[in-house]
């Protein structure tokens, strides 16, 4: 009796214990490159860059020409709980714009990072 | 042929003993699918690719490498008799990268290229907790450190005795030195 008691109390347990999971952080500098900006190589200087974007993440020395990188690390995360069956999918997006200056400071070529349309 | 009351039982068993399935699953990074391309200097691969992951220099060189991981770990969870609420899970996790290398010269050139897809294990691993919690198998703290970027700064403020790589060494690329991301 007492085992059929706590079977159909598991039962009753795993029907009604269900839900959804869901966070977000992000880290790094904001990803101002996403508004719109108006870069152009050969006349933007990097203290434009650095006005409209603040300080990079790094800095790094290429031959006579310097880049800057900034980086948004955005984490997301989703879980579905039926308890007989559990899916949690988390998806660390590393959102980048990087800007090659040459010894004068002026913009010679930059990037944003291709967003992901869904998780691969 | 199973005589019936021994399949019910063995069912019943099983109704009993397996108390979920569960699939964790991580993405870390994106690399873009393109169709190969021959690209001649760094300008068309940062068109077709975007900014890199990672940035290495090299004395008369320079690296964009692209990196993406996958992580799949399905689970299987299994009643503990007596604890109710309480379940043994056992996981395994199969990690997939995807990896684009263009080397450069210092004047832009191309010089090499590369891409690449490939899988490892991660592990098989078991973990006890609650039934209605997912519980990670296998450990992935190797994925999760603070990215090189964001700590860049930070570590330059260490003691200039303490540190491994000057200030100096790194600006002015004395050494083969990662930015970006590091798996």
């Amino acid at each position: 009796m007492y085992t059929k008691v706590r079977i159909i109390f598991l039962f009753f347990t795993i029907t009604l214990l269900s839900g959804c999971v869901n966070y977000s952080r992000d880290s790094g500098v904001e990803n101002l490159w996403r508004q719109p900006q108006s870069f152009t190589n050969g006349t933007t200087t990097s203290q434009q860059v650095l006005t409209a974007l603040g300080p990079p993440s790094q800095v790094l020395s290429i031959g006579k020409n310097t880049l800057y990188y900034y980086l948004t690390e955005q984490v997301t995360r989703e879980g579905l709980i039926l308890v007989v069956y559990n899916e949690t999918t988390e998806v660390s997006v590393f959102d980048r714009a990087m800007f090659i200056f040459d010894e004068h400071g002026i913009l010679v070529d930059f990037s944003y990072s291709k967003l992901p349309d869904k998780p691969e | 042929m199973l005589k019936r009351p021994f399949l019910f039982r063995v069912l019943s068993l099983l109704s009993v003993l397996l108390t979920s399935c569960s699939v964790v699953k991580r993405q870390y990074g994106h690399v873009e699918t393109i169709a190969p391309f021959s690209p001649e200097n760094y300008h068309e691969v940062l068109t077709k690719m975007g900014a890199p992951d990672s940035i290495a220099v090299l004395n008369d060189a320079f690296i964009f490498a692209y990196h993406s991981v996958a992580i799949n770990e399905p689970q299987l969870g299994l009643a503990i008799p007596s604890f109710d609420f309480f379940k043994f899970t056992l996981g395994s996790a199969t990690a997939t990268h995807r990896y684009h290398f263009y080397a450069f010269s210092l004047q832009g050139k191309v010089i090499n290229l590369q891409n690449n897809h490939w899988k490892n294990a991660l592990g098989e691993s078991s973990a006890i907790g609650l039934v209605f919690v997912v519980e990670e198998t296998v450990d992935l703290e190797s994925f999760e450190v603070r990215r090189a970027a964001n700590v860049w700064g930070e570590r330059l403020l260490l003691d200039i005795n303490l540190i491994e790589v000057s200030f100096e060494d790194i600006v002015l690329a004395k050494r083969l030195d990662l930015i970006g991301q590091d798996y």
